[in-house]
């Protein structure tokens, strides 16, 4: 016993010590931070000098405009002011990595933003403005060629990296040759294999030859820029640089993470717009839960929460918090799978879906869901008729004039009538008497595909409510997210075509056109030869594939809006393989004390929580 | 003995080798897979996930990913998380010495609970303190850890607060507070929600455990006798009683060593706690099979030495177990 006693007590002790010594290790970046009360910036001024050019053995004086770089010394003026200084807390999940492309997720992104920015960054107007980049490259600004297989990208003058090096269009081109280097795990790589070439005429300009026309070209270094000194591309997956993001452009610097327990941003000396960051610090505890972030915002222990959902604004509000809304990303639509369960190919060849290879059943279930229902937890929904409804290509008012996706279930049971689906054994579901391709007497029954947990199913029992009224039956039948956005060779039951109607959402992005061909192409149907795509439903319409061609081919923003309308219109109207339910707003809130911050989510992954931290500052 | 240690190790190998084949096999048939968290990436091209691919070697077959496998860890090298692609070993590295701090101080305080009380109850059969004790007990190990650590949260983080600043009585997350100095008080604050979650059950299961241990023993001969010779009641319970009576729970305790190493995904979970625990749930979550292989072997690792550690104790306990 007495030796139970003095193991006790020892044990007692070394948990003493271990809690004195027994933090895991941060990880502190070391970096000197010296502010100096003079620094060089270089500024690009215009002269006219006299210069002797010599032609054809004739000496010749020509006076002729010359660009020279000069030096000269300015007085850095520090952040004062109500807006200068001070620190806030922001409280969120944790990130993988530090390096903008091999993050994939929305909260790496977040956090990503805060320490990297790209040449462009995308305001919640949705229009792009320079960041690292001087302006935005346009045919008039010279930056795109007419047939927009080379961009021109101009750099500010003057940017540095947080160790003080320039950067320079060099870091432009390396980013390129990492990202697009097969050993470099690189997972934002749109676009990148496209591009042949990146010139570096001088320190300031980047000419990024295309080997075809990309359509989404301004979206390239968005993301963020690598420094040449961050290592080796092949090596890019095992960079320090991706733990420590030193050096890096944004405008804070990681100072310190421990592993799953916080991080800590500091300002960044060297960040390029003069002033700028008004706060000191960004203190970012690591909380898995939602709910901890929440009560942590409530108690003053937090300064920002993102991604609240609904039911908890009035909370927030009522508390005193500041609440700002922004589209969200996230894209929800119905799909219906037109060849049969679990085959992968489209019909024909593969035999047309028993009850959806019908054309009228899927246009009279489109007019069975009810979409305000359906989507009765969206904060402040809009239900935009396809997914071409954003800036330049938004063709809302023309699906509008065809008076698709009303609800409307009397419509739906007369077409299900005339397609031969009849409930004649009074059970209230509706079995085949004469439909196209069920044999004789086959329920009329379905299984309604989606991923489990985020309310998902609460949205998925109100569609199979809309179908019973109409004599459907259906069933929930769902995975977890990572397996139904999985691969076709992780057994993806979207990408394998193994489901009846499918319940989700997805991120669109800036521009449309990667996802229209990954939904609605030919090419991008997956399967075991090709499993890349989104195309699950199978659409195989030569006339789609064309417009997609046409859209993808040319830079003329009249020509692809033509071309995705008309895409828009068939399958809206004739095709009838989708039903775009709706979309949100997404909500951020923030203490009272936290100032400066604007909500921009809507364009993910180049829209984020932390896009405009510069700006961010305290009023007490 | 030491031939008795040796023949366990040995015995060990093969053991674990076949932990590793079914280990690996069932995460195969885990729907899903590593790059399904790329699913929703709408810039990651069809080159560049099968340059992914080729990369993490998940473009080779089963058993030659295995084998590859099995020869780096052989060598020590568990791999490269398909997450965050450092080392399996640094990712275990950067959380172990949390879990560790987590389970030796909840530990210590479950030992210095569970004995006294398991022990007092058996003696007070049937008494208001054994009932007490057997209610709670039996409350702790019916209620859900998460629950628990839910309504801990709740009254002691958002409703109870500190009357000097404010804020919560006790902190909700993490480790210590950030951007102050380094405070034991300030380590200690943290340290009680989480423990508090994850030992309630502790205390209820060894405090049941010793408890009836302790009945079994105390109507024994050899108990009666040392009282009939006069010896205090003292050295009779903690002397001759307990050390019998505690067999049955050193079987348990040695069960329950390998949490010290792979931590409480629940609690760890909640209370955003940066242990082993969040890291396997993570690496579950992302399919990530080099973190989830190296911590699952660890742990097998952990389960045969605490195993053998148990036969060790129950012969100093009990010094008519010998070993061959």
């Amino acid at each position: 016993m007495k030796r139970l006693i003095l193991v006790a007590n020892v044990l007692v002790v070394a948990s003493m010590l271990l809690s004195a010594c027994a933090t895991p290790t941060p990880e502190v970046i070391e970096k000197v931070i010296t502010k100096e009360v003079e620094k060089i910036v270089t500024q690009v001024v215009k002269e006219t000098v006299k210069e002797t050019v010599i032609v054809e053995g004739t000496p010749k004086v020509v006076e002729k405009e010359v660009t020279k770089i000069v030096e000269k010394v300015v007085t850095p003026t520090p952040a004062e002011g109500p807006k200068g200084g001070g620190e806030i807390v922001m409280a969120d999940m944790e990130t993988n990595t530090m390096n903008p492309y091999i993050a994939s997720e929305a909260i790496a992104r977040g956090v990503i933003a805060l320490v990297n920015r790209g040449l462009v960054g995308i305001a919640p107007d949705g229009k792009w403005f320079p960041a690292m980049a001087a302006e935005v490259p346009t045919i008039e600004n010279g930056g795109i060629t007419d047939d927009g297989k080379t961009i021109t990208w101009k750099l500010r003058p003057g940017l540095k990296w947080s160790d003080g090096t320039p950067l320079t269009s060099d870091d432009v081109k390396f980013t390129w040759e990492a990202v697009s280097h097969p050993e470099s795990t690189a997972t934002q790589t749109q676009g990148f294999y496209l591009i042949e070439d990146v010139e570096t005429p001088d320190e300031l300009t980047a000419v990024v030859h295309y080997k075809e026309f990309y359509v989404a070209w301004v979206t390239q270094f968005a993301l963020g820029l690598l420094p040449k000194s961050a290592g080796e591309p092949a090596g890019m997956g095992e960079w320090e640089w991706n733990r420590t993001s030193n050096p890096t452009n944004g405008p804070f610097i990681l100072t310190e993470w421990v592993a799953s327990d916080h991080m800590i941003f500091e300002r960044n000396p060297y960040w390029w717009e003069e002033g700028k960051p008004y706060l000191d610090k960004i203190y970012y505890p690591i909380i898995a839960e939602l709910e901890t972030q929440r009560q942590m915002l409530l108690a003053g222990e937090n300064d920002a929460h993102h991604w609240l959902s609904k039911d908890y604004i009035q909370m927030m509000l009522d508390a005193g918090m500041t609440v700002k809304y922004s589209s969200s990303p996230y894209w929800k639509r119905i799909q219906f799978k037109l060849s049969e369960f679990g085959d992968d190919r489209p019909s024909p060849p593969a035999k047309p879906h028993v009850i959806l290879g019908d054309p009228k059943v899927r246009e009279a279930l489109t007019y069975a869901f009810n979409r305000e229902e359906i989507c009765y937890d969206y904060l402040e929904p809009i239900f935009p008729l396809s997914m071409f409804f954003k800036g330049d290509f938004n063709c809302e008012d023309e699906l509008k004039a065809l008076k698709p996706h009303e609800y409307n279930p009397e419509r739906s049971m007369a077409l299900l009538e005339e397609t031969g689906w009849k409930d004649e054994d009074g059970d209230g579901v509706r079995e085949c008497h004469g439909c196209m391709y069920a044999e004789e007497g086959t329920p009329m029954r379905m299984a309604i595909g989606g991923f489990s947990g985020w309310g998902q199913e609460d949205n998925q029992a109100v569609m199979v409510e809309n179908l019973k009224a109409v004599g459907v039956d259906s069933y929930i039948q769902n995975v977890e997210a990572t397996v139904l956005y999985g691969t076709y060779g992780e057994g993806s039951p979207a990408r394998r075509g193994e489901f009846d109607i499918l319940y989700w959402d997805y991120e669109l992005g800036a521009d449309p056109h990667s996802k229209a061909e990954d939904f609605y192409a030919t090419w991008r149907i997956p399967n075991a030869e090709n499993p890349g795509g989104f195309n699950c439903t199978r659409i195989s319409d030569p006339q789609i594939d064309e417009w997609m061609k046409i859209a993808g081919s040319t830079p003329d923003v009249a020509t692809r809006h033509e071309a995705y309308c008309n895409i828009a219109k068939k399958i809206t109207t004739e095709i009838y393989s989708e039903l775009s339910l709706g979309m949100g707003m997404s909500s951020n809130a923030s203490s009272q004390r936290l100032k400066g911050w604007e909500a921009n989510e809507t364009y993910m992954p180049f829209s984020v929580y932390g896009w405009d931290a510069e700006n961010w500052y305290i009023e007490e | 003995m030491s031939r008795y240690i040796i023949r366990r190790l040995l015995e060990a190998i093969p053991l674990l080798l076949l932990v590793s084949i079914a280990v690996f096999s069932l995460l195969q048939l885990v729907p899903g897979g590593p790059m399904g968290v790329y699913g929703r990436n709408p810039n990651l091209t069809q080159e560049g996930l099968e340059n992914l691919q080729a990369k993490l070697g998940l473009d080779q077959p089963l058993h030659i990913q295995y084998l590859r496998w099995l020869e780096k860890a052989l060598q020590g090298d568990f791999g490269h998380s398909y997450d965050t692609r450092r080392p399996a070993l640094v990712e275990i590295g950067d959380r172990l010495p949390a879990t560790l701090l987590l389970m030796t101080f909840t530990f210590v305080i479950v030992l210095l609970i569970s004995i006294p009380a398991g022990v007092l109850s058996a003696l007070k059969q049937y008494s208001a303190f054994d009932m007490v004790v057997t209610g709670l007990s039996f409350a702790g190990q019916a209620l859900p850890v998460f629950w628990v650590g839910l309504v801990m949260m709740l009254i002691f983080y958002a409703w109870l607060k500190n009357p000097v600043t404010g804020k919560g009585l006790l902190p909700a997350a993490g480790m210590y507070t950030l951007g102050q100095p380094f405070s034991l008080v300030d380590r200690i604050k943290h340290l009680i929600l989480p423990s508090a979650t994850l030992g309630l059950a502790w205390v209820s299961w060894y405090s049941r455990y010793l408890r009836s241990s302790m009945l079994d023993v105390i109507h024994q001969d050899y108990v009666r006798t040392a009282r009939a010779k006069g010896l205090r009641e003292r050295v009779v319970i903690f002397k001759h009683a307990l050390k019998n009576a505690a067999i049955p729970l050193v079987t348990v305790i040695a069960m329950d060593l390998r949490t010290f190493f792979s931590g409480s995904l629940f609690t760890e979970q909640i209370f955003s706690w940066p242990g082993m625990g969040r890291l396997f749930y993570r690496a579950a979550e992302r399919r990530d099979y080099p973190v989830l292989m190296a911590v699952v072997m660890m742990t097998a690792v952990i389960i045969i030495l605490s195993n053998l550690l148990a036969d060790i104790v129950y012969a100093y306990l009990d010094p008519r177990i010998r070993y061959e």
